[in-house]
């Protein structure tokens, strides 16, 4: 491994990262300007706090602004330790997956270059990456403190913090790598148990984000900051001795020109040493791993298996009291089939919904008594939104993840309306048991609501019976059929929205607002007028909700079916 | 030279490559033949350091693999079965971030062996064109300038001609019998035996990533015992169809 190979990829791989100028080639590819002027906008942001914070420190004065950065010298922990939390998390599986893609880059890898250097430039581009938001939103913030005690040490603290950055994010993306690649070795070759994983992390992402955006609304400020200062205190980020108090000491203390020890910057060597040392060693490790092929042996090799497999007869699934064609009856098990089997995709789809619906259900648990018969009605809203997206996912999404069998004309042959309909009966079990789940939360939060549950639990299948075709159908209208169902995805790599343009905000609006109408509607009815009535008025939602089943499924047919015949012929 | 020394390499339970033992001479061009799943592409991505061995080695003009993969990288050129191209850069930016890596000087030399190669290929009007804008065969042509760029004297090619045009496809033999000619060494795999037979001067058939053949058109009738095309030697070592399933078949499709 030489140094100036690795300076030398490293310098054209930023420079394909960072793209300043446009193609001039003729053939018409994806804009790159986006990224940039997301980087601008970061950049822009963190001046304008800069200006704040400088603003606000000659308002105060360097004298009386000196003494108060001497006195909390380890004010930063908190963000600081955060830095390379972040760095840490954010990166537990990229190694894993730059070695697992490292087909993708087998041009280099045959290159007159020590496979080692190339998994040691991939994992500083990373560190890059993972860095910018730190340094564009921070680097002008300390130098505007810095401003305030002088030009002379603002340069230095700007070039110091930038320094500590990358050092702080060296060690979490060192250590996150060597801790994904430990992970991924133990999963290799268990596809089950890897589903299981991606399934159980997603769940947990989903839940932690869910919980997260709830105290980010609701939490007042003070109880907010509180709250997030204890449990950064709980997992030991403000501590004086963690490497954040060190960041912290050099930066401040350097601006105010006193409290460092030479510990300090005894320890801060030893944070940028223990940085290099653990980029080292994730890279040698990545390059163990490739050399090894267990990341890629699931994915490319052929089965082992030399028996020759027996099948039974081959009988897709229905669901019962309905009668369903091959088309209809294939569409849906292939559906349920190819979602289940991917754990992150199946996580997504089925508590996505949590992120929304998280707001109508905290006030049911904190609710007074006497506004309890109204809980219910909220608990029914919250299940709305779940009947909604399952409607949506599995029909409308997944038309589009599977336009490439359209294409190739693996479906040429299909009645596109029995086949969307197999879609949307494919979401029904998962409403279904949406629809129980939400009974019985509403049954605890209020017993007498007893009454009502058969009516929510009828009501929820026959939302996703509304909103499965509506969203097949704009799939097929406005749907982005390259798109790729990507749950997991490279750093850089862009995420396509499967449904395009104004078709993406009615799938959402128009099934959640005919779904908040005619459930809500019917509790209100019930409550306020009698039971009775409520349930007269479902057997109206009943045959709404069929016709549109029927009449959107024939559409979302018609129009898959001229794709079929019109663009991919 | 190209040499594989009982190169072996187990996944799991799973002899993908058992105990390869072939050479491919300079100013020679080597068919690597097999069935799918045969073990030819993990045979070249060891011969190209790609993947370590589990038991064995390879030499390339005298460098082991294993010791020198730099050395021995550093005379070799490959193209992919899929590339797999960045496609954030243009055809030219990538021939040439290629040929940076290369450390070919850069300037007016350089520049007009790229232009030259890539007008030869029929895809100089495209190179300043993202590459995620190109076609399946244009990716692959580009993947062929950038190695032969560098000027290799090994090439290792895993179905370099397949997705071609037949224009392209007689360019890129042209060139390649050139490059044999001149004393370059060349391994290729193709599953179209017509080119086999018409390009490669030595073949060697694996199955099951066992060398079951090896030789001349002439040592592999020899070794069939029969006279004929390349494909029916083929077929007579490696099996042949099924013609009783494909019978019934054919069969059944009347019958509807």
């Amino acid at each position: 491994m030489t140094l100036s190979d690795l300076l030398f990829l490293l310098r054209l791989d930023l420079k394909q990262l960072f793209r300043l100028r446009q193609p001039r080639g003729k053939r018409g590819g994806k804009s790159r300007r986006g990224s940039l002027v997301i980087h601008f906008i970061m950049l822009l942001v963190g001046v304008g706090i800069g200006w704040g914070v400088y603003f606000i420190g000659t308002a105060i004065g360097w004298t009386r602004l000196r003494p108060l950065i001497l006195n909390n010298l380890e004010f930063g922990n908190f963000v600081f330790n955060a830095i390379l939390l972040f760095g840490f998390i954010g990166s537990v599986m990229y190694s894993a997956m730059i070695v697992a893609n490292s087909a993708r880059m087998e041009y280099v890898l045959t290159m007159p270059v020590a496979t080692r250097t190339i998994f040691l430039e991939k994992t500083l581009v990373l560190v890059f990456a993972v860095s910018e938001f730190w340094i564009l939103l921070g680097t002008p913030v300390v130098a505007a403190v810095a401003l305030v005690a002088g030009w002379g040490v603002t340069i230095v603290a700007a070039l110091l913090y930038v320094s500590l950055v990358l050092v702080f994010i060296g060690i979490g993306v060192g250590a996150g790598g060597l801790v994904g690649l430990a992970a991924a070795r133990l999963v290799a070759g268990h596809r089950t148990v890897k589903q299981a994983g991606y399934f159980i992390l997603t769940a947990l992402a989903i839940l932690a984000s869910t919980f997260w955006y709830y105290n980010a609304y609701f939490a007042e400020d003070s109880q907010f900051l509180g709250g997030l200062i204890s449990f950064g205190r709980l997992l030991g980020l403000t501590s004086d001795t963690s490497p954040g108090r060190t960041f912290s000491v050099l930066i401040l203390g350097t601006i105010a020109g006193g409290g460092v020890t030479l510990v300090d910057v005894l320890t801060g060597l030893g944070l940028a040493a223990s940085a290099l040392i653990l980029l080292y060693v994730n890279a040698v490790v990545s390059e163990a791993a490739h050399y090894s092929g267990w990341l890629t042996y699931e994915s490319t090799r052929s089965s082992d298996r030399k028996v020759r497999p027996r099948h039974g007869r081959w009988a897709p699934r229905t669901l019962p009291l309905l009668r369903m064609s091959q088309t209809c009856s294939a569409s849906m098990w292939y559906n349920i089939t190819s979602i289940r089997r991917k754990g992150g995709v199946l996580a997504q789809y089925l508590l996505n919904p949590l992120r929304f619906t998280v707001f109508l259900l905290f006030p049911v648990l904190t609710a007074p008594e006497e506004l309890l018969p109204f809980m219910t009605i909220l608990v029914a809203a919250a299940a709305i939104p779940f009947a909604v997206s399952y409607g949506v996912y599995f029909a409308g999404y997944e038309t589009v993840y599977e336009g490439k069998n359209l294409m190739n004309l693996q479906l040429a042959a299909a009645n596109f309306e029995e086949y969307t309909k197999g879609k949307v009966y494919s979401a029904l079990p998962f409403s279904l048991a949406a629809s129980v789940l939400f009974s019985i939360v509403a049954l605890i939060v209020n017993p007498p609501v007893a009454l009502y549950v058969p009516l929510l639990i009828i009501a929820m299948p026959l939302i996703t019976l509304i909103a499965g075709p509506y969203a097949a159908f704009q799939a097929a209208v406005a749907g982005d059929f390259k798109a790729e169902r990507m749950i997991l995805r490279q750093r850089g790599a862009a995420a396509q929205p499967p449904i395009t343009g104004l078709a993406a905000l009615k799938v959402q609006l128009v099934p959640n607002l005919a779904g908040f109408a005619l459930v809500l509607g019917m509790l209100v009815i019930g409550i306020f007028v009698s039971p009775l009535y409520a349930y007269l008025v479902l057997a109206g939602v009943i045959v709404v909700a069929v016709r549109t089943f029927r009449s959107y499924s024939h559409s979302a047919g018609v129009e898959l079916a001229q794709i079929e015949a019109s663009k991919y012929l | 030279m190209i040499e594989a020394i009982q190169l072996t390499r187990v996944f799991g339970e799973l002899r993908a490559v058992d105990s390869l033992t072939f050479r491919v001479n300079p100013g020679e061009i080597y068919g690597l033949l097999g069935p799918n799943g045969s073990g030819k592409s993990t045979t070249m991505r060891m011969l190209l350091g790609l993947l370590r061995p589990t038991e064995g080695t390879a030499r390339i003009a005298g460098h082991d693999i294993l010791r020198e993969p730099v050395a021995a990288k550093r005379i070799m050129g490959y193209v992919p079965e899929e590339p797999v191209l960045p496609e954030t850069l243009t055809g030219w930016e990538f021939v040439n971030y290629i040929s940076d890596i290369w450390r070919i000087p850069r300037g007016h030399e350089r520049d007009t062996e790229i232009e030259d190669l890539m007008t030869l290929l029929d895809i100089y009007d495209a190179c300043d064109d993202l590459i995620e804008t190109y076609s399946k065969g244009m990716a692959r042509k580009l993947s062929l300038v950038a190695a032969l760029v560098h000027k290799p004297r090994v090439l290792i090619l895993d179905e370099v001609q397949a997705g071609i045009d037949p224009r392209g496809a007689a360019t890129i033999k042209e060139i390649l019998l050139g490059l044999r000619d001149r004393g370059a060494t060349i391994l290729m795999s193709t599953h179209v035996l017509e080119i086999a037979e018409r390009m490669c001067d030595r073949i060697g058939i694996i199955q099951e990533g066992q060398l079951i053949a090896e030789g001349t058109m002439d040592d592999l009738r020899e070794r069939a015992q029969r006279q004929g095309t390349l494909e029916e030697i083929f077929l007579s070592l490696t099996g042949g169809p099924d013609v009783q399933r494909i019978a019934k078949f054919l069969e059944d499709v009347n019958n509807d």
